[in-house]
């Protein structure tokens, strides 16, 4: 099955999975491993429709998914020094502990 | 006919890992089954003939991300917390989020009707072409971000010698 | 003779051929005969690999290595296979039963992979794909994930640090080893293995200045990702017990180790194919023949390495990767390009001349300042840091 069809319906399963994650999970990194898997479903969206178009433009769909796969690894990276840093002050990680802003 | 059972295989692999990697109550599988889910989406790209998509993929996101947040995981444990990362009460909103927007998406898909053209597969020389024509701005905006990222993680996450 | 096994193995798909199979499954019939061919062939490697580094390891400390079992020590690696095998698996109770039980099989996989990409002769490249390269480096650093799961099954906090230690030991050695062979991927024109070893012919790379240079990094480098002496601090006896392998008993730890002398040989090939000109040679021996002796040289080297130089402590080696190594690295890849264009275009060398000259004395300078700050900050200290 190589129709796009097929990986733009497979990216749309990751990434409704991705989203319950987002959502549903307590500790701090499940919910970033979960936004991890929303923005490897986008980045597999815009390589599988990159392929309707002639090559001269096809490599901006994979060029868009190296931008992807670049800026989740920023992001990745100062989420998880967030973590730490709620870590060493709170001692836990779970999102609903942080209610330090609450009246 | 292999190529069919290839891509089943590997979006079985995929899926799969995914669920483990959002149901799962110790972090440390997560993280793995994010390892997992990153392999078979590597392994999707290269089906459809992105190969240095797929081996950036490899490079940075499963030996980079992944192992970044299985170095975090690693290293909360052991900070005394325990692993439990259970769900939390907002299972059934989220189960109604996540099952909309996948039933929009797919059936979005599945009554459009998209022209079907030959497969182009850029070559690694035109990636870097655009990569350094068109996408130039982009690009050094990129390692901007990155080398903020950095420094940004690191005045964050250093530890300033006194508590609270 | 040169040509055997492309004979061996085209025979075999056009038996398949004639017995029936469809048409569709003959390339999946092509790869997984490559496959296990890999699978059959790196194993065997590993064991004389082990033979081959007891019997010479032996003869730098003036003695003899194993010579009892079978001539000359030959079976020696079967009854180590014998006796890891044998061995009662031990499973911490606390441990992460499933992820104890996979980190083992986990490690190895990646390793495996390796060999699929290096030219084993001409036109024998299991996986002859455009990017072939950056797909060895990938599953090169794929172990790294791997290896801190591994620490940290068995709950034991020695194990989670010895973990972490070579995990960061093998993503900070990545770097400058793909920064070297960048600057071979720019003097070959491609990301193909093959493509790389025809671009050699008989000029190879390691005769370059350039070539010189990378070539030293690239192996000091491969030396550490490979967690081999100087770089073994991970599985030395004599710290953190025995790193992330310590709870991992019989056959678990004979995959572990299976795992680090598959990855230095399809390192070693690696090299070989980067610099050594990889199957070419003389014209009466058979190109993978010429292959597989070279090879062998460089793995010498990496015993002999080990038979010679004292272990690094863990601040001393990450700082010799990132201070040392990668800023060298930068310098071999702009020279890299200074020597390429000037040779080939003089007309673009014109225009390319001033970019690369700043960028080379940037660099430089780069370098000079970052390697005398790891000369100087690797002073015995008083007070040691926890990491």
């Amino acid at each position: 099955m190589f129709s796009v069809t097929a990986y733009a319906v497979v990216s749309a399963i990751l990434f409704g999975i991705g989203v319950f994650g987002a959502v549903a999970r307590r500790h701090a990194v499940a919910v970033l491993i979960s936004i991890e898997l929303m923005l490897a479903a986008a980045a597999l969206n815009f390589v599988s429709f990159s392929r309707l178009h002639p090559a001269q433009q096809a490599v901006s769909g994979q060029v868009f998914a190296i931008f992807i796969i670049a800026v989740a690894a920023a992001e990745t990276l100062v989420a998880l020094a967030l973590v730490f840093s709620l870590h060493r002050s709170l001692k836990t990680a779970h999102l609903e502990r942080f209610n330090l802003l609450k009246w | 006919m292999p190529g069919e059972i290839a891509f089943g295989v590997i979006v079985v692999l995929t899926l799969g890992a995914a669920l483990a990697a959002v149901l799962s109550r110790n972090l440390l599988r997560s993280a793995l089954a994010l390892m997992f889910c990153l392999l078979g989406v590597a392994g999707l790209f290269l089906m459809q003939g992105a190969e240095f998509l797929s081996a950036v993929q490899l490079l940075v996101y499963v030996g980079g991300i992944a192992v970044l947040i299985v170095f975090a995981v690693a290293l909360l444990e052991r900070a005394g917390e325990p692993l439990a990362a259970s769900l939390n009460k907002l299972v059934p909103a989220a189960v109604a989020v996540g099952a909309a927007l996948t039933m929009l998406l797919v059936v979005g898909l599945w009554r459009s009707v998209i022209a079907e053209s030959p497969p182009a597969s850029p070559g690694v020389k035109d990636i870097g072409t655009a990569l350094l024509n068109q996408y130039l701005v982009p690009f050094e905006a990129l390692s901007v971000l990155l080398l903020a990222a950095l420094v940004g993680a690191l005045l964050i996450a250093r530890d300033t010698g006194k508590e609270g | 003779m040169e040509r055997l096994f492309i004979e061996l193995k085209s025979s075999l798909i056009d038996l398949a051929a004639w017995f029936g199979v469809p048409a569709g499954w003959l390339p999946l019939l092509s790869a997984f005969l490559s496959a296990a061919t890999i699978m059959a062939a790196a194993p065997v490697i590993m064991m004389y690999q082990t033979w081959f580094e007891r019997k010479v390891v032996g003869r730098f400390q003036d003695r003899y290595g194993p010579n009892r079992v079978g001539p000359f020590g030959l079976f020696q690696p079967i009854a180590d296979g014998v006796k890891a095998l044998q061995k009662e698996d031990l499973v911490p109770a606390k441990a992460d039963k499933l992820l104890h039980f996979l980190a083992p099989a986990l490690v190895v996989v990646p390793t495996f992979m390796l060999f699929l990409f290096v030219p084993w002769g001409r036109g024998m490249v299991a996986a002859d794909i455009d990017t072939g390269l950056l797909f060895f480096f990938a599953f090169a650093g794929l172990q790294a994930p791997i290896i801190v799961t591994a620490g940290w099954a068995p709950r034991n906090k020695f194990s989670v640090l010895g973990g972490l230690r070579a995990a960061a030991q093998v993503l900070s050695y990545g770097v400058p080893m793909a920064i070297s062979a960048v600057a071979v991927v720019m003097a070959a024109g491609s990301l193909s293995s093959s493509a790389i070893v025809e671009a050699q012919g008989d000029n190879w790379f390691i005769l370059t200045p350039w070539g010189a240079f990378a070539f030293v990094i690239f192996f000091v480098c491969v030396v550490a990702e490979t967690k081999r002496t100087p770089f073994d601090m991970p599985e030395a006896e004599s710290e953190l017990v025995a790193g992330f392998h310590t709870e991992y008993s019989g056959l678990k730890f004979a995959l572990f180790f299976m795992a680090e002398y598959m990855g230095s040989f399809a390192a070693c090939m690696l090299a070989t194919t980067l610099f050594l000109g990889g199957w070419s040679g003389p014209e009466f021996l058979p190109s993978w023949a010429i292959f597989m002796a070279k090879s062998g040289v460089l793995f010498f080297v990496m015993v002999w390495f080990r038979g010679t130089l004292p272990r690094l402590r863990i601040d001393q080696m990450l700082g010799l990767a990132w201070k040392f190594l990668f800023p060298l690295s930068l310098v071999t890849m702009v020279a890299e390009g200074l020597w390429y264009f000037l040779r080939t275009d003089g007309r673009m060398a014109g225009a390319i001349l001033w970019p690369l000259a700043i960028l080379a004395v940037s660099y430089w300078i780069l370098s000079v300042v970052m390697m005398r700050e790891f000369v100087r900050g690797n002073k015995p200290r008083g007070k040691q840091d926890a990491w």
